[in-house]
């Protein structure tokens, strides 16, 4: 049928051009190695990882047209971190655990590549509380202000403080004062 | 704080910061790989069509007779008790502006969220709709599923009774239930399910499809079920025309189920209460509605770059129109209009609401979202009126716009809360 003769009909336009996936591809390549970087803190597993930053960069394209002459990387970070809430916020709701400090955490796997030596320090991280853990990561690893912490997490500044307080106060438990308290005397 | 627990705080913050980035690097020496491009854009296009499928395909028809072979298997009952409760139909009369059809359809009429601050609300949607896992009847009376571990992903009224799509209290699998609304805990009846819910023009049927390709017709106000004849697994509906499924029903009874075959073959298919199972065209790859005097559309090409191009069939599967600019949603309850949105599947959301003539493909009215904003979700009040969940400035809200050209808030914003992708509301099939 000749398209352009159809009662009534609108003649095939051609396609539209996009510039997106070229525009898209250079934020990405420069900037999806910090993405996976910050996706492992968070999740402590590798393909986790690699499947939330792959979550997080769709999302981001599909939004890149309204994000763009914003901030793409803050975005980007809010994105990332929602989308980890929303994981183990499902996990949460399906184990139907009702604390706030539920003991289900996301634990390191150990890949057999790997030589072993791993910190204290992160694993004792590792056993935080999903959300005490995306802030101790987003204000000690991505160095964020409470403010852009609690922008990111779309939670208030109050939340991040009593957050980070009680993740640092459990940290200090499970790894001990002593040591740390020679060391920064030393420092000092 | 004593200083002894000041000194100890900040020696942990500084750990923190010193040993972290050392951790981040293990990513990599892990084996965490960097990724592709294309890996990006097929999730990216796997996001896209999982939010066409959860959300208006829903078929506007009346009963349209097809043509039944000998020895026609009728509906399988799987299911039924109780009287047949009261019909409530899915589409209303406005209480909104009356429309007048002397638009300008080459004028691109904006919606802004912004712009309707301070405007007067109207009336919340006469089709119901849900907000953050609660359905809100227009009557203002509500039924929670937030408790629930998944939710309400989908929403169907029928009757007193409510479809829900959620996930299975223990596996997580995609689950129907049915529930009296107003309720808390009454389902009365579950299945699995694959994709969304289609309503009927009149509400009086809503149908979906098990994993298995076995459409399920739900109707008489919720209290009787049927299993159509089985198309191939993983089919989803797109549309069911028709409002009794009975074959034996006084009226005459009988309809049709329309649903499309996904992945990298899309295909379209009917199946009959009369016991047919056939391709329902040759030409549409996904069928987004079909219309009382039996017109079908959807999309026939989809693109790699996300672009698509759409048509309106009739009868024998003959092409009346097409278009490259546009997507199809779904037909106005009276069939005569076809609501459209972009033809490139790209974006956030989706940023047009086009009204066609749906026979002619003539231009009725023009919407644009504002910049930054998009419509997530559409469908049809009434003959005259589209709802729209739109994402604007920051906020989310329902609007009511009309053929008519005019705009109005229907369910007041809410703050997105640091969540740009997922939207708190969703309208009903």
């Amino acid at each position: 049928m000749d398209l352009t003769t159809t009662t009534g009909g609108h003649a095939m336009a051609a396609h539209k051009p996009t510039v997106r996936a070229d525009d898209f591809e250079a934020w990405m390549t420069a900037r999806q190695r910090w993405l996976l970087r910050t996706a492992w803190l968070l999740t402590g597993d590798v393909h986790t990882a690699e499947d939330l930053v792959q979550t997080t960069l769709a999302k981001l394209y599909l939004a890149w047209d309204r994000v763009s002459a914003h901030g793409v990387d803050s975005y980007a970070r809010k994105i990332l971190v929602n989308e980890h809430a929303s994981m183990w916020r499902r996990t949460w709701r399906h184990r139907e655990v009702v604390t706030d400090d539920f003991t289900s955490h996301e634990v390191p796997v150990r890949d057999e590549a790997y030589d072993g030596t791993r910190t204290a320090l992160w694993d004792a991280v590792s056993a935080l509380a999903p959300r005490q853990r995306a802030v101790i990561v987003l204000r000690y690893y991505e160095q964020l202000s409470e403010a852009e912490t609690a922008e990111a997490l779309g939670i208030s500044v109050g939340t991040v403080k009593s957050q980070a307080n009680r993740a640092i106060a459990t940290l200090r438990e499970r790894l001990g004062d002593r040591t740390d308290l020679v060391g920064w005397e030393e420092e000092r | 704080m004593s200083e002894k627990e000041f000194m100890g705080h900040r020696l942990m913050e500084r750990r923190l910061e010193e040993e972290l980035p050392g951790e981040a690097e293990l990513f990599h020496v892990l084996g965490g790989r960097e990724l592709h491009l294309d890996e990006v854009l097929t999730r990216a296009g796997g996001i896209r069509r999982k939010r066409q499928t959860t959300r208006g395909l829903v078929a506007a028809a009346a009963v349209v007779a097809l043509v039944a072979p000998a020895g026609v298997v009728l509906a399988h009952r799987e299911s039924a008790s109780g009287p047949a409760p009261l019909v409530q139909p899915t589409t209303s009369t406005s209480t909104g502006p009356s429309p007048t059809p002397t638009v300008d359809p080459s004028v691109e009429r904006p919606i802004s969220l912004a712009a309707l601050a301070g405007e007067p609300v109207g009336p919340p949607p006469a089709t119901g709709y849900v907000d953050n896992d609660v359905w809100h009847d227009p009557d203002g009376s509500t039924t929670d599923q937030s408790f629930t571990p998944y939710g309400m992903l989908d929403a169907a009224p029928i009757g007193e009774d409510l479809l829900i799509r959620t996930g299975a209290e223990q596996t997580g699998d995609p689950t129907a239930i049915l529930v009296h609304r107003g309720s808390r805990n009454t389902v009365t009846h579950s299945w699995p399910i694959s994709g969304g819910f289609a309503t009927s023009v009149g509400g009086n049927v809503v149908a979906f499809a098990k994993p298995d390709g076995t459409p399920v017709v739900v109707q008489d106000g919720g209290s009787q079920w049927y299993t159509m004849p089985k198309v191939p697994a993983g089919a989803e509906v797109a549309a069911v025309r028709g409002e009794d499924c009975k074959e034996q029903s006084p009226g005459g009874g009988g309809c049709t189920v329309f649903l499309n075959s996904l992945g990298n073959q899309p295909k379209t298919w009917l199946s009959t209460s009369h016991g047919l199972v056939d391709a329902a065209s040759a030409h549409i790859r996904s069928i987004a509605g079909v219309s009382a005097a039996g017109l079908v559309a959807g999309i026939s090409e989809h693109h790699a770059d996300l672009t698509t191009c759409s048509e309106v069939r009739g009868t024998d599967d003959q092409l009346v129109w097409r278009t490259c600019d546009n997507r199809f949603e779904s037909f106005s309850p009276d069939g005569s209009r076809l609501l459209a949105t972009n033809g490139i599947g790209d974006g956030l959301g989706d940023t047009q609401l086009d009204v066609f003539d749906a026979r002619s493909g003539d231009p009725v009215v023009r919407y644009r979202v504002a910049d930054g904003g998009a419509i997530t979700w559409m469908r049809w009040e009434d003959d005259s009126h589209v709802l729209a969940v739109v994402f604007d400035q920051g906020v989310w809200g329902i609007v009511r716009v009309g053929l008519d050209g005019h705009v109005e808030v229907a369910v007041p914003p809410v703050k997105a809360n640091g969540d740009p992708v997922n939207s708190p509301f969703l309208l009903p099939r």
